[in-house]
């Protein structure tokens, strides 16, 4: 069932005068009217996903954010004396809250573009043999999962700083690089 | 056959004399009759197009003055005395567009209402943008505004607005909170029109 409610207005004079009522039948009503929509860069969209720092754990790739970890340039950090580690390893939990360069805080950020206040979290489709990879708040260093989401972000507010949680428990060492899909949800608070 | 009989004498008149009979014939009428057609703005038509209202009281009638819901302020545009329609292009907030790759959905933009005197089947016809997962969504019933079909004509949990499950409002019902959502890539930008309609439901009606 659909929400469905009577206008109070028409009610009320309905029971003054039955005037208002009753003129307007029609049989068909066929009226077209116009949705513009538009498509924009992780950086300029509702939702606004920023890389931060600059050692490289982060591109834009297409418009979109994504995630290289180790990153391209992880081979240049620590300046003047680089470690260029090959990956995680198993059977581990990893946080990364920063870039290798270590310039500012947090892999990315989140801000609201919308018009209401969302609980932000990620979501992983599928984990069976693959790393889990959870976002957290760098400041509060809380996990963002569905049932533990970011305080309410306003529109215009933050930005919300996050970090990767990375865990390789049970995930055979290879070497090519796994690739994994995580969603960045952001809901609506009051839920319509 | 009457009528056909009646035709056949008006024939034989006409054979009797041309001179004092043939007097209606006529090649072309052209006969100016006035038919008055008020057309109102959206806000005011037989089916009321207007942004959602952001009403909350429980079990009540539709309050067609309280305050907008944020995502009708902000993405329903609706003149008075014109048409309403939905620009999903930017936000005061700075958003220049929807993300890519990404499932996005915009709950209470817009109400109707059947300002009629019958009661409509009110639907908006399927696959108004031709884009997989692209759909409209009434709201449900449950006023949480989280069921909902992505897909228009995926009606499972009742709270589509497609021509196969359309919503059936009695003369001064109005049905809210219509939303917009797509599952997967956004439309490509630019601009697509939909086609709500509303069709009485009992054709035998007077």
């Amino acid at each position: 069932m659909k929400k469905r409610r009577l206008l109070t207005i028409l009610g009320t004079l309905a029971g003054g005068g039955s005037l208002a009522l009753g003129t307007g039948a029609f049989t068909t009503v066929s009226a077209d009217r116009t949705v513009s929509i538009a498509v924009a860069d992780d950086a300029y969209a509702f939702l606004r996903l920023n890389e931060r720092g600059s050692g490289e754990r982060s591109e834009i790739d297409g418009g979109t954010l994504k995630f290289n970890i180790p990153g391209d340039d992880e081979d240049q950090y620590p300046s003047g004396n680089p470690t260029d580690p090959d990956g995680l390893g198993t059977d581990s939990v990893y946080r990364f809250g920063e870039d290798a360069a270590h310039d500012q805080s947090g892999l990315f950020a989140v801000r609201n573009q919308g018009t209401q206040p969302v609980e932000v979290y990620s979501t992983q489709d599928s984990t069976a043999g693959v790393p889990t990879v959870t976002m957290f708040d760098v400041d509060s260093g809380d996990l963002l999962t569905e049932n533990s989401p970011s305080a309410p972000l306003g529109v215009g507010a933050g930005p919300l700083v996050c970090g990767l949680e990375i865990d390789t428990h049970g995930v055979p060492i290879q070497d090519e690089a796994y690739d994994i899909e995580l969603t960045i949800n952001a809901v609506a608070t009051d839920g319509d | 056959m009457q009528r056909r009989k009646f035709i056949a004498g008006l024939g034989s008149l006409a054979a009797a004399g041309a001179a004092g009979i043939g007097t209606g014939a006529f090649t072309t009428v052209e006969a100016d009759r006035t038919v008055n057609v008020g057309v109102a703005g959206d806000a005011n038509a037989f089916l009321k197009l207007v942004p959602a209202r952001d009403d909350d009281s429980s079990g009540a009638g539709y309050n067609q003055n309280a305050p907008l819901h944020e995502n009708a302020e902000e993405y329903v545009d609706a003149s008075p005395g014109g048409t309403l329609s939905i620009d999903l292009s930017q936000t005061d907030s700075g958003a220049t567009g929807a993300n890519k790759s990404a499932d996005t959905k915009f709950a209470n933009l817009f109400d109707i209402i059947n300002q009629g005197s019958q009661t409509v089947e009110v639907y908006v016809e399927d696959d108004p943008v031709d884009v997989d997962g692209f759909g409209m969504f009434a709201e449900g019933q449950e006023d949480d505004g989280s069921a909902y079909p992505v897909d228009a004509t995926n009606a499972d949990d009742g709270s589509g607005i497609s021509s196969g499950d359309p919503v059936t409002l009695d003369p001064g019902m109005a049905v809210e909170n219509i939303g917009i959502a797509w599952d997967g890539s956004p439309p490509t930008g630019g601009s697509y029109t939909i086609t709500i309609v509303a069709d009485r439901t009992d054709a035998s009606q007077p």
